[in-house]
């Protein structure tokens, strides 16, 4: 049982961090690109067992590259 | 219950469409326990799987070789987790599918039946339809 539980938390955690590295990586190419991402939900309907929940609108992922900040010689 | 079946089982109905400069690239439709994935633009997958493959890469021949070394034995690593996610998805009768304009292209759950695929991945839960369009659009 143990051991089962150990192989579900360590996939998990692979599926955590791919997930993570495609995310910064299509993050890191849109805000070269000075692209937006736009996700748009229509009567998306959610249920967590605990809540029920529907999804209308739609949010923009604007990303812009930050500039590295001058470094200043007192 | 594996994270990928507990998103999906969480979803219960409605649409998604993820749009790239106000173009749209991907509509996603959900419906009891399916989830269709529909490229509307493929060059935006494209972008997205070779982003996603440049980000680990490091410099360098030595590197490179090194990269694909380490690929080959993180796909086989990989393996079994794979494995596990697609049985936990046919368990719960759960079916993802990739479409490319409105084709199927890729069957993943409940509703596959590959035995070509199966040599592979050694599940029957992850069904290619149309290769030549997987190909296509850079995966």
């Amino acid at each position: 049982m143990q051991q089962g539980m150990n192989r579900a938390s360590e996939s998990m955690q692979r599926t955590a961090e791919t997930l993570g590295d495609t995310v910064v990586a299509v993050l890191d190419k849109l805000a070269g690109t000075q692209s937006d991402l736009k996700l748009s939900f229509q009567e998306l309907t959610l249920d967590t067992g605990v809540m029920k929940a529907t999804v209308n609108g739609a949010i923009v992922l604007d990303v812009v590259m930050a500039k590295p900040a001058e470094s200043t010689s007192a | 219950m594996q994270l990928t079946t507990l998103l999906a089982e969480t979803l219960k109905s409605g649409k998604i469409t993820i749009s790239q400069n106000d173009k749209p690239a991907v509509e996603v439709t959900v419906s009891e326990k399916k989830i269709d994935a529909d490229v509307v633009d493929k060059d935006f997958v494209k972008e997205i799987v070779a982003t996603s493959r440049k980000a680990n890469t490091k410099k360098g021949i030595g590197e490179s070789l090194r990269r694909g070394v380490d690929s080959l034995r993180e796909a086989r690593k990989a393996q079994p987790t794979i494995k596990e996610m697609v049985e936990d998805l046919c368990r719960e009768g759960v079916t993802i599918t990739l479409s490319y304009k409105g084709d199927r292209v890729v069957t993943v759950g409940a509703e596959a039946n590959s035995k070509l695929t199966r040599l592979v991945t050694g599940t029957k839960g992850v069904e290619i339809n149309s290769p030549l369009k997987l190909a296509e659009m850079g995966i």
